[in-house]
């Protein structure tokens, strides 16, 4: 059996240059030939740094300073990354807009096999095959810029899987796409099991332990077993292979901890006194653990604008495009509602949003075709009561640090206590449950996992305090427990009067919440 | 918008319209322009996109013309004066205007010449497909394909990162944030990211110097065609003595 093995881990500790913290992956895990591994934790814990040293990015192209064991036919991958390995293996990212290298639809999908050589009647058919398997034969001839999210991430699939790697690393494969688009690929992944080694880093795991025979949970050390997310699924499915790695950061300078409590005499920012609370709290108290049962902040006056949106006759067409991409009659979304959007990939569904906060505009869309009312008065600009969570959290981190981050929204308050109190209380059962703020506040937004900048922008998106909130796909790279708690956030909003329109693929997300939801189907927005 | 010629063909157009930069002659100057538009027109550019451009071009001449004329180099000031009046009211000219008949002739010359180079130019960045030029580079072993891709990439990020811009400009107006430079932060870890990550990308598929073509970009018959009519102008320039 030992002759069988592919990777053996052991024990790997991540050091990045200039950063006083360290990663340490405290597990022992054989992985064989064949083998379905998922990966499973909670999202930041490093599943894709795992990733990154299988596939020899770290060290090779993010330098870092590794200390551990990964055995690859004797060697020691960590110490020199072998040539034949990188050739074996197929790697996913988390991303899908950016791992799109190519102008055209068929360049990008060809692009791993014309690197290994195939030739162009094995290019022809392959490219034929997985175009079809994803749904992607009449876009071949298309710009990659006009692709959607959905899109982009079904290329990528095609493009790597039709280029046969020994060994396919998928970092949350189906996080964009829709439920057809889910099922046909997982069935597809479903027919190479036993012909290639996967692993694969998915939250919503219901699907992939069909087919899975190991388990890699990594959790934090000190993790309480009941509040780890998926464990209850994992522990029902009764999993043969179950192995658990347990992550452990060390900073190495006490002096240098990430805390922004004990530095703050050295600053001169007034307003960041403000944020004192996050330490001064030690016990939670039973009133703030009830933070979101709504008990406390009767009284608090958020949101009492009465926020309305009209759209009549909505049509838009990107540039270059053959027609447009939806044609809508009527739509109308008042406040204290949750309007959830679903729709095949490339339906239109973030471009609706883009439309109604007013970004993109359309030469052929009718003149005041969307109309907003805030206390009956139309208003025209827009960004002053709408607020958005784009697919890219990024663009809503404007500091270098977290702490900046939120003070920015956070002063707006100087001289409401009872706001202050609200958010307050708001920020701090966040740190409890939902992102640790304390232990990144001197970090930047930049610097996080891709799951912790989606929540991260959703908390700012809240101290905004905007009547209108527009959410694109929020619960990307989330898991359970933090789907949990967005969806009690966002009932909380709405029995504060906020109107809040969500487009996610996670269909059952949006049953569970939303007052109406509508399906962009055949370029038309229909009513379920 | 559909694009009928090859662009490495256009390339080549403009490179052909470089006489135009040399010393004017004004007949063969139009006729040339007018063939190089003609197939610009074959080639997907649109009437409203050229009129733009021709908008654009002759507001550059005209500015470098005035400015050409107020101040003048003084080996112009000399010879025949000339009176130029322009709107009559009641038999009285409002604008009256005096000049060397050696300032003005040399000035419109360039200024022509300057909207033709415009014109030319605009017109060709217009319709050159940068992606499918770097592409037919690479498959002649022009350029190497690491340079190639990053070039290409880099072209292709223009939309992205325009895109960004709008998302993260609104953002700014909706949190307030002040002043402007604050919105450079996102964008450039934006740009840093999507380099970073399209390098993995490139990394991740295995890319290298050594790879097959799929899709090779060759040329067709109609751009064989529109190649050999430029070539017989540029060859008709040199039998009239142009580069003489």
């Amino acid at each position: 059996m030992k002759e069988n093995i592919l990777f053996d881990v052991s024990n790997i500790e991540i050091q990045y240059p200039f950063s006083n913290e360290s990663l340490f992956y405290e597990m022992n895990i054989p992985i064989y030939k064949n083998d379905v591994v998922l990966i499973v934790g909670d999202s930041g814990i490093g599943k894709s740094t795992f990733f990154y040293l299988l596939k020899g990015i770290i060290p090779n192209y993010i330098k870092a300073n590794l200390k551990g064991k990964i055995i690859y036919e004797n060697e020691n991958i960590l110490q020199k990354y072998p040539e034949t390995l990188e050739k074996k293996i197929g790697y996913l990212g988390q991303n899908p807009y950016s791992q799109i290298v190519c102008a055209n639809v068929i360049d990008e999908l060809v692009f791993g096999m014309e690197n290994y050589l195939f030739s162009r009647s094995e290019i022809n058919s392959l490219s034929v095959t997985y175009a079809d398997m994803f749904n992607l034969i009449d876009k071949l001839e298309q710009k990659t810029s006009y692709l959607s999210g959905g899109e982009c991430q079904r290329l990528n699939l095609a493009s790597i899987l039709a280029y046969l790697p020994e060994i396919i690393l998928l970092d949350e494969p189906t996080s964009f796409l829709d439920n057809q688009a889910i099922d046909i690929f997982y069935s597809n992944i479903a027919k190479l099991v036993g012909k290639k080694t996967i692993l694969i880093i998915e939250h919503n795991i219901d699907k992939v332990l069909e087919f899975t025979n190991k388990v890699l949970y990594l959790k934090y050390e000190d993790a309480n077993r009941k509040n780890m997310p998926n464990m209850d699924i994992l522990i029902n499915r009764k999993i043969d292979e179950l192995f658990f790695g347990k992550i452990k950061r060390v900073v190495e300078d006490a002096n240098r901890v990430d805390f922004y409590h004990g530095e703050e005499k050295n600053r001169k920012c007034v307003i960041s006194t403000s944020l004192d609370f996050l330490y001064k709290s030690e016990k939670k108290t039973k009133d703030q653990k009830k933070f979101l049962d709504f008990n406390n902040i009767n009284n608090i006056e958020i949101n009492k604008a009465k926020a309305e949106v009209y759209i009549e006759k909505l049509s838009f067409k990107y540039q270059d495009s053959k027609g447009p991409i939806f044609n809508i009659e009527t739509f109308t979304a008042k406040s204290g509602q949750i309007i959830g959007i679903i729709g095949e990939n490339g339906s239109g569904k973030s471009t609706l949003l883009g439309c109604i906060s007013g970004i993109l505009k359309s030469k052929d869309e009718k003149r005041d075709s969307i109309r907003i009312f805030i206390d009956r008065k139309k208003v025209s600009k827009f960004y002053r009561y709408v607020s958005v969570l784009f697919q890219n959290s990024e663009s809503l981190f404007f500091f270098p640090s977290i702490q900046e981050e939120l003070l920015s929204e956070f002063k707006k308050w100087k001289k409401n206590i009872e706001k202050q109190k609200y958010y307050s209380e708001f920020l701090l059962y966040c740190d409890e449950y939902f992102f640790p703020l304390k232990r990144y506040l001197k970090k930047s937004g930049y610097s996080l996992s891709e799951g912790e900048k989606r929540r991260l922008a959703f908390m700012i998106i809240k101290l905004m305090e905007k009547p209108i909130r527009l959410y694109d796909e929020p619960t990307y790279a989330q898991d359970k427990i933090s789907i949990d708690l967005m969806e009690k956030m966002l009932k909380e909003e709405k029995r504060l009067n906020t109107l809040q329109i969500i487009v996610s693929h996670d269909h059952d997300f949006l049953y569970r919440l939303a007052d109406e939801i509508y399906e962009i189907k055949d370029k038309k927005l229909i009513k379920r | 918008m559909k694009k009928k010629l090859n662009p490495v063909s256009i390339l080549i157009l403009f490179i052909s319209a470089l006489p135009l930069f040399l010393p004017p002659k004004l007949f063969i100057n139009i006729f040339y322009l007018a063939a190089l538009l003609l197939i610009f027109f074959y080639s997907g550019l649109t009437f409203r996109s050229f009129l733009i451009f021709f908008l654009l071009s002759f507001f550059t001449s005209f500015i470098y013309i005035i400015t050409f004329i107020l101040n003048p180099d003084k080996k112009y000031l000399s010879g025949n004066i000339i009176s130029i009046a322009l709107f009559s009211y009641k038999n009285e000219y409002l604008i009256k205007i005096k000049i060397y008949e050696k300032l003005l002739n040399t000035t419109l010359a360039s200024g022509i010449r300057l909207f033709s180079i415009c014109l030319i130019s605009f017109c060709s960045a217009y319709l050159i497909d940068i992606d499918n030029l770097v592409r037919f580079l690479m498959q002649r072993k022009v350029v190497s394909y690491q340079n190639g891709y990053a070039v290409s990439i880099a072209f292709q990020s223009i939309s992205d990162i325009k895109s960004e811009y709008s998302r993260v400009n609104y953002l700014m107006k909706a949190r307030n944030i002040k002043p402007f430079y604050k919105g450079l932060l996102p964008l450039l870890v934006y740009g840093v990211r999507y380099a970073q990550l399209a390098a993995i990308s490139l990394v991740a598929r295995g890319f290298n110097e050594e790879r097959s073509i799929f899709r090779k970009v060759e040329y067709d018959k109609k751009e064989i065609i529109a190649v050999s009519i430029i070539s017989i102008i540029i060859f008709a320039e040199l039998l009239l003595g142009w580069f003489c």
